[in-house]
């Protein structure tokens, strides 16, 4: 293992409460940080130039900025919600809802917005316009994904998965009786996995459709933490201080012993893929980032020791560089290791 | 990782009209200091100016296939989680449910889920009661039952409503379902907070005089597995004849006499396997031979918590004193139960 905690740093800053998320502008100029007092940060990767600014009365639950304009999405706890353009955060629109904002995506081409508060779902266009709303659903949405192509979308919530074609508008729901508290959708598009609280992985194959899916037990608690790498090889899943790796070569893991990746002394709360890349980060409780590649099967590189619980990683969309941000306000930019 | 004392956590039950909102404001209206947090079910006029309120759907989710003990409360377990991402964390969370709530999911939730074990620590569950309109309910209603079975305190609001033979009445009626609660009769739930928040009914700790070693205990579905551990034990006059069959009541069974743990731990697996579904709260203090400490245990439905606690003292006499609180209990069947696992 080679300690690179030096070597990658870029930058380390500040945010006065716990980090709630952190996402970058399209085109990889800036990174947001925002916190649960309503802050955001603008931190200028070129400059390293850094900004905070009060955006909302309330804590930040979610942010989401789009791959494809220089855009971001922030929900707060008073329920409002705001799209605001980069790098000045104008507004462009907002809005209030009758509950929290709790999951929020834009889709991989840029052109929509999907975001949850309680049961209902709302799309909207590239200017925060209403395209439709969907509120037919059996309880509160957990977890909200899209497929590559950017034409259709995944959520979850106790007891069913939707999946929504948006031009169509057609919806298909798949019953499974369990809380669901995670979703991926894999890069290939073939499988949408969702974490439970009933410490399992659930995976639904393509063709999505009734008794066409498995599920993974054994998990000693709650699975939150799912990520693809970007050819659908290797699913990673937080497993209490490991990783638990299930390989996938166009079929689902069916009989396969998955690989643990052991290294962290604390439970794992973030882990994420590399996109376009192979590389994996994760996070733990005491503050700890390691870098993996899974095919080697180990701990690659140490990455950093923040103060307190690493509680948001984000790639850039270029790859080349990777922010985690803590409960105790820390962000640190890095440069990849690969 | 920082340690983090757990959030204390009150569970206000009742039906509608019956004083929760009013108790509700009460405390978040005191001097006390406190960042407290409320989720509610139900539109109340909460005055609150540095808490925070929180709608929220009450979800029942069901978790491990079906499983009793595992029925939970979702919507708590993803808005607590959420309330728990800042630094600057609340000091206490009030839970109003609605009028019609089973209490269980709720205090299931705080048992069941790791995460929430971790960080929040259940308090107690504090049940108004409507002293005016209460009997209307209280036959038709399984609900109004279970919330005065499941309470640690009981606030028999409106009593300027009726007169005191009734009063006595329906207290007694009150005490028939759960006599180890405490009753206060009250007016627009005037009294103490202190009555009512931090009253730690659920911590063992409350009656040891000193932490023992533990043997811990959650029984699931049959397996013996570590777990935390709570409880809270009243002691007082144990009522020698109450047999409901269908009725929600109470048994109190007070016994001299060693215990052996095997058969013990055989019989409360059988128990809370086949009788555990009817049984809404347990808690007591058992003698286990060769044991210089007393045994403490609580459980709810099928989740039983127990360890050991203070030494008994010298000359202290040793006793065995079980509360049970549920349906169709038998009290033939309880006693001859705790009776066979004599040494």
């Amino acid at each position: 293992m080679e300690e690179l905690e030096n070597e990658l740093e870029i930058l380390k800053t500040n945010l006065p409460d716990y980090v709630t998320a952190l996402a970058w502008s399209a085109d990889d100029a800036m990174l947001m940080a925002s916190d649960a007092s309503g802050n955001v940060a603008l931190i200028q990767v070129g400059t390293q130039q850094v900004q905070i600014e009060k955006v909302c009365k309330d804590s930040i639950l979610t942010m989401s900025a789009s791959n494809e304009q220089n855009v971001v999405f922030l929900s707060s706890q008073d329920s409002t919600w705001k799209l605001l353009e980069l790098p000045g955060l104008s507004l462009i629109a907002e809005g209030k809802t009758n509950a929290w904002i709790e999951q929020a995506h834009w889709s991989p081409d840029g052109q929509h917005l999907v975001f949850s508060y309680g049961k209902t779902l709302e799309l909207r266009n590239r200017k925060g316009e209403l395209m439709h709303t969907y509120s037919e659903h059996d309880s509160t949405l957990t977890g909200l994904c899209w497929r590559y192509d950017s034409k259709a979308f995944a959520t979850c919530c106790y007891g069913s998965l939707s999946i929504y074609e948006i031009h169509a508008q057609a919806k298909r729901k798949l019953p499974w009786k369990t809380s669901l508290i995670s979703l991926e959708w894999s890069p290939d598009g073939k499988f949408i996995i969702a974490g439970t609280q009933d410490n399992a992985v659930h995976i639904w194959n393509a063709p999505f459709r009734e008794n066409n899916d498995s599920e993974m037990s054994g998990y000693p608690a709650k699975v939150k933490c799912l990520s693809f790498d970007s050819k659908s090889k290797f699913l990673a899943t937080n497993c209490l201080s490991d990783v638990v790796l299930w390989k996938f070569s166009g079929k689902p893991p069916h009989g396969q012993k998955p690989v643990e990746l052991k290294g962290h002394a604390s439970p794992i709360r973030q882990l994420k893929f590399q996109p376009n890349g192979k590389l994996l980060i994760t996070g733990d409780a005491l503050g700890f980032l390691l870098f993996w590649i899974p095919d080697l099967k180990r701990e690659l590189y140490s990455g950093a020791r923040l103060k307190g619980e690493i509680s948001a990683i984000q790639w850039s969309n270029n790859t080349l560089y990777v922010a985690a941000a803590t409960s105790e306000g820390e962000i640190v930019l890095m440069e990849s290791p690969e | 990782m920082n340690v983090k004392n757990p959030i204390p956590v009150t569970v206000l039950t009742g039906f509608l009209g019956s004083g929760k909102t009013t108790l509700l404001n009460k405390i978040l209206s005191e001097n006390h200091g406190k960042k407290i947090a409320v989720i509610e079910n139900e539109f109340g006029e909460i005055g609150v100016d540095n808490d925070l309120v929180v709608q929220a759907d009450e979800e029942i989710f069901e978790m491990n296939n079906g499983c009793i003990c595992c029925t939970v409360r979702g919507d708590l377990i993803r808005i607590l989680n959420q309330l728990l991402r800042r630094k600057d964390r609340f000091d206490y969370i009030l839970i109003e449910t609605t009028g019609l709530a089973d209490p269980s999911p709720v205090i299931q939730t705080f048992f069941t889920d790791d995460d929430l074990r971790e960080e929040f620590s259940l308090d107690g569950i504090i049940t108004t009661v409507d002293a005016k309109h209460v009997l209307l309910h209280l036959n038709s209603s399984p609900e109004c039952k279970e919330q005065i079975a499941f309470a640690d305190v009981i606030l028999l609001n409106k009593t300027d409503l009726v007169s005191a033979s009734e009063l006595d009445e329906l207290e007694a009626k009150i005490r028939a379902i759960n006599y180890q609660a405490t009753v206060y009769r009250t007016q627009y739930s005037q009294l103490d907070i202190d009555k009512v928040i931090g009253i730690k009914s659920f911590d063992l700790d409350r009656i040891g005089e000193e932490q023992t070693q533990a043997f811990q205990f959650k029984v699931h579905g049959g397996a013996l597995s570590p777990a935390t551990t709570s409880f809270t034990f009243k002691p007082g006059i144990v009522p020698q004849h109450h047999h409901h069959d269908s009725e929600v009541g109470s048994v109190g069974i007070e016994m001299e006499g060693a215990l052996d743990l095997k058969k013990l731990n055989m019989w409360i697996s059988w128990l809370l396997q086949h009788r555990g579904q009817d049984i809404y709260r347990m808690k007591g203090i058992f003698n286990i031979a060769n044991n210089e400490e007393r045994f403490v245990f609580q459980g709810v439905h099928m989740l039983f918590d127990a360890r050991a606690d203070r030494a008994w003292k010298p000359g202290e006499t040793r006793f065995n004193r079980v509360v049970f609180i549920g349906k169709k209990l038998n009290r033939e069947e309880l006693n001859n139960g705790i009776k066979m696992c004599l040494v």
